[in-house]
């Protein structure tokens, strides 16, 4: 896109586009609960009926002053340290020509489209039909499965199953620890903790910030996100704080990352980049160290929501 | 064109199946069952046994369980968000039938919807009155209220011999509790109560746990027997939110109390106390899913159901503690207890 658009190499443009792809594809995993898969161990945390409640909607309508927050922060940061006055003309002939390569849209893709739509419909009107998401998304299978949009070989190769398998451990795992009385003990041990967590929230989210900015200088974002919250949701639920508030808090807060090792899939996306080499490195991480705190003040601004949700 | 017709049929059953799925979704009467309390405390776990003896036998029913789980986080701000979030799920699960139990469902969710259109009210658990939840006029609410069995409990300290009237004179009560609504109500309950012979000597209240000790050693001469209510509201000090827990507060009662000391909820005796005579939970969750089965399958409005008071109770006696205050009840007690498994060895 930089060569099309006749970008400088380690210019603005390319260095603001590299950051447009990565943070496109980062900054809300939170905020939907379909978006990561460690966002359903937290699900998994939860207690039952907050599970009830905490169904892909609600998920997101309590997770939406954080996303408004991030979303207008990387707005207002990119505006400021990505502006620039490269001029980019965009060739409608070119345009034109990668439409003709790519063809018309398939009977596959019409598909997806068309799952794609039906889930989100019924997601949005589950409060009238009372069907639960999962039951829609196994009647969406079914439908792809029959039609053959979804042949036998590619439902047995193209579905990532070792992660599925992963996933349902990792749940598993937390289901065990509640099962042995782990979340009891933990809860136990740690009163003062539990007693600091509900008389004085607005602290106890730089001192996790904190605790989790320690664990992440060794440990990996999901493992630490899993390690964080079979700690800290059990006692969030034995002091009377809302599990989901923590849960979401870790969420977010454990995809902060400020040096490259740090991030598997940053690792991945340089990798990748590597190939065409045109984007400024140090930029890109000083962009991403001033919204790891756009992260926190993304948590704070979500209090008078939360509190107005009755969850804080 | 055998293809494409295939296809419609494909789609004609993929549909027609969610249709059908959405339909018997749609039709299955729903009721949610409110709690005030957690689903660990004794007397939700009665009261859900005696629910579930009715409503297990109805399997169109579609039930949903939600726990306010106000016993372990009194404070107000809590209430506030535990009734914000109840009321959601009132919203988004639109019961037919919502069973509120105990009287801060009653105050923080179920009285408002009190005349909605179609949600029907039946309460259970309210230890005061109906009025200041608006039940007493409105047309979709109907319940059971929630009173102490006083006259069991005046008869048990008769047939426990503790004080032998009328040659010994009236035995004197002390009554004591937390602070919390359900106990003042409990206690303006007892006020009124006809107690003859027996004579309330004090009332009393306590916010924290040093002021409950202090009570209880200073009981004796004053009365002859403490009936407590609930205890479970008691801070560790007037500065600290700390809850002491139950089973600290009995232990303590039982070995430092002169003074037999009678619970009038049989948690008192799971707790770790001697002896208690307590409201039937199984009756509360029972009747109260009865009303709700009249609503649903008979169509009778709740306003055509009359309000009902406890009439059950429950016996619970801790043999060793019984024998260490030399207390000496008739057999019947104990067969009584023994048969609801509440004989505590």
């Amino acid at each position: 896109m930089v060569e099309i658009l006749k970008g400088k190499p380690l210019g603005k443009l390319a260095t603001g586009l590299a950051i447009t792809t990565f943070t496109g594809a980062s900054l809300l995993s939170a905020i939907f609960l379909s978006s990561k898969s460690v966002n359903f161990v937290i699900y998994g945390l939860l207690p039952d009926q907050a599970q009830a409640q905490f169904q892909w909607l609600f998920w997101l309508y309590a997770s939406a002053a954080t996303g408004a927050t991030l979303t207008i922060a990387y707005f207002v940061l990119f505006s400021l340290m990505q502006r620039n006055g490269e001029i980019h003309l965009l060739n409608k002939e070119q345009i034109a020509a990668q439409l003709h390569l790519l063809g018309p849209i398939r009977n596959r893709e019409w598909s997806a489209v068309l799952g794609m739509g039906v889930f989100m419909l019924a997601v949005l009107t589950a409060a009238i039909h009372k069907i639960q998401p999962p039951w829609v998304a196994v009647a969406i299978l079914y439908a792809l499965l029959v039609y053959g949009f979804l042949d036998k070989k590619e439902f047995r190769e193209k579905i990532d199953w070792p992660f599925l398998v992963y996933l349902a451990g990792i749940v598993g795992l937390v289901g065990t620890f509640n099962s042995v009385g782990l979340n009891d003990l933990l809860a136990a041990n740690l009163v003062r903790l539990g007693s600091f967590m509900r008389t004085d929230f607005a602290l106890f989210v730089p001192v996790l910030a904190a605790v989790i900015f320690v664990i992440r200088l060794a440990v990996p974002i999901s493992t630490t996100i899993v390690v964080a919250a079979a700690v800290f949701m059990p006692l969030a639920v034995a002091s009377g704080i809302n599990a989901w508030v923590v849960g979401f808090t870790i969420l977010v807060l454990g995809e902060m990352w400020f040096f490259p090792y740090q991030c598997s899939y940053y690792l991945q996306f340089r990798e990748l980049m590597a190939k065409s080499g045109n984007y400024d490195e140090a930029a890109f991480l000083r962009f991403n160290v001033i919204m790891n705190f756009a992260k926190i003040g993304a948590i704070y601004a979500s209090f008078p929501y939360w509190k107005w949700l009755g969850l804080l | 064109m055998k293809d494409k017709l295939e296809r419609w049929l494909i789609a004609l059953f993929i549909v027609g199946s969610l249709a059908v799925f959405v339909w018997t979704i749609q039709m299955r009467p729903r009721i949610l069952v409110l709690h005030s309390y957690g689903a660990d405390y004794s007397w939700v776990r009665d009261v859900n046994i005696g629910l579930k003896r009715v409503l297990d036998q109805k399997r169109s029913y579609a039930v949903r369980w939600h726990y306010m789980d106000l016993k372990r986080f009194p404070w107000r701000e809590a209430k506030e968000n535990a009734g914000i979030r109840s009321r959601r799920v009132i919203d988004e699960f639109s019961p037919d039938v919502i069973i509120a139990v105990d009287d801060d469902a009653q105050e923080y969710a179920a009285k408002y919807y009190v005349n909605h259109p179609k949600i029907k009210i039946v309460f259970a658990g309210i230890n005061g009155d109906i009025e200041p939840y608006g039940y007493d006029k409105a047309s979709n609410a109907t319940g059971i209220l929630e009173r102490k069995q006083l006259t069991a409990t005046r008869d048990a300290i008769r047939d426990a011999g503790i004080v032998h009237w009328p040659e010994g004179g009236a035995a004197r009560l002390l009554l004591i509790g937390d602070t919390s609504e359900s106990v003042k109500s409990d206690m303006e309950h007892l006020r009124k109560f006809d107690w003859k012979p027996v004579t309330v000597a004090e009332t009393r209240l306590a916010g924290t746990f040093d002021e409950w000790q202090e009570i209880i050693r200073s009981a004796p001469g004053r009365a002859d027997v403490i009936i407590t209510t609930n205890y479970r509201k008691l801070t560790r000090s007037a500065a600290s939110r700390e809850l002491v827990s139950p089973e600290e507060v009995v232990k303590w009662t039982e070995g430092n109390s002169k003074l037999p000391v009678i619970g009038t909820n049989g948690f008192y005796v799971e707790d770790g106390g001697m002896l208690a005579i307590g409201t039937s939970g199984y009756e509360q969750g029972e009747v109260a899913a009865k009303l709700a089965t009249q609503i649903i399958d008979k169509g009778t409005s709740p306003k055509l159901l009359p309000v009902v008071s406890t009439s059950q109770f429950v016996v619970f006696m801790r043999p060793a503690l019984l024998k260490s205050h030399n207390v000496k009840l008739p057999p019947l007690y104990e067969a009584f207890a023994r048969a609801n498994n509440n004989y505590i060895e």
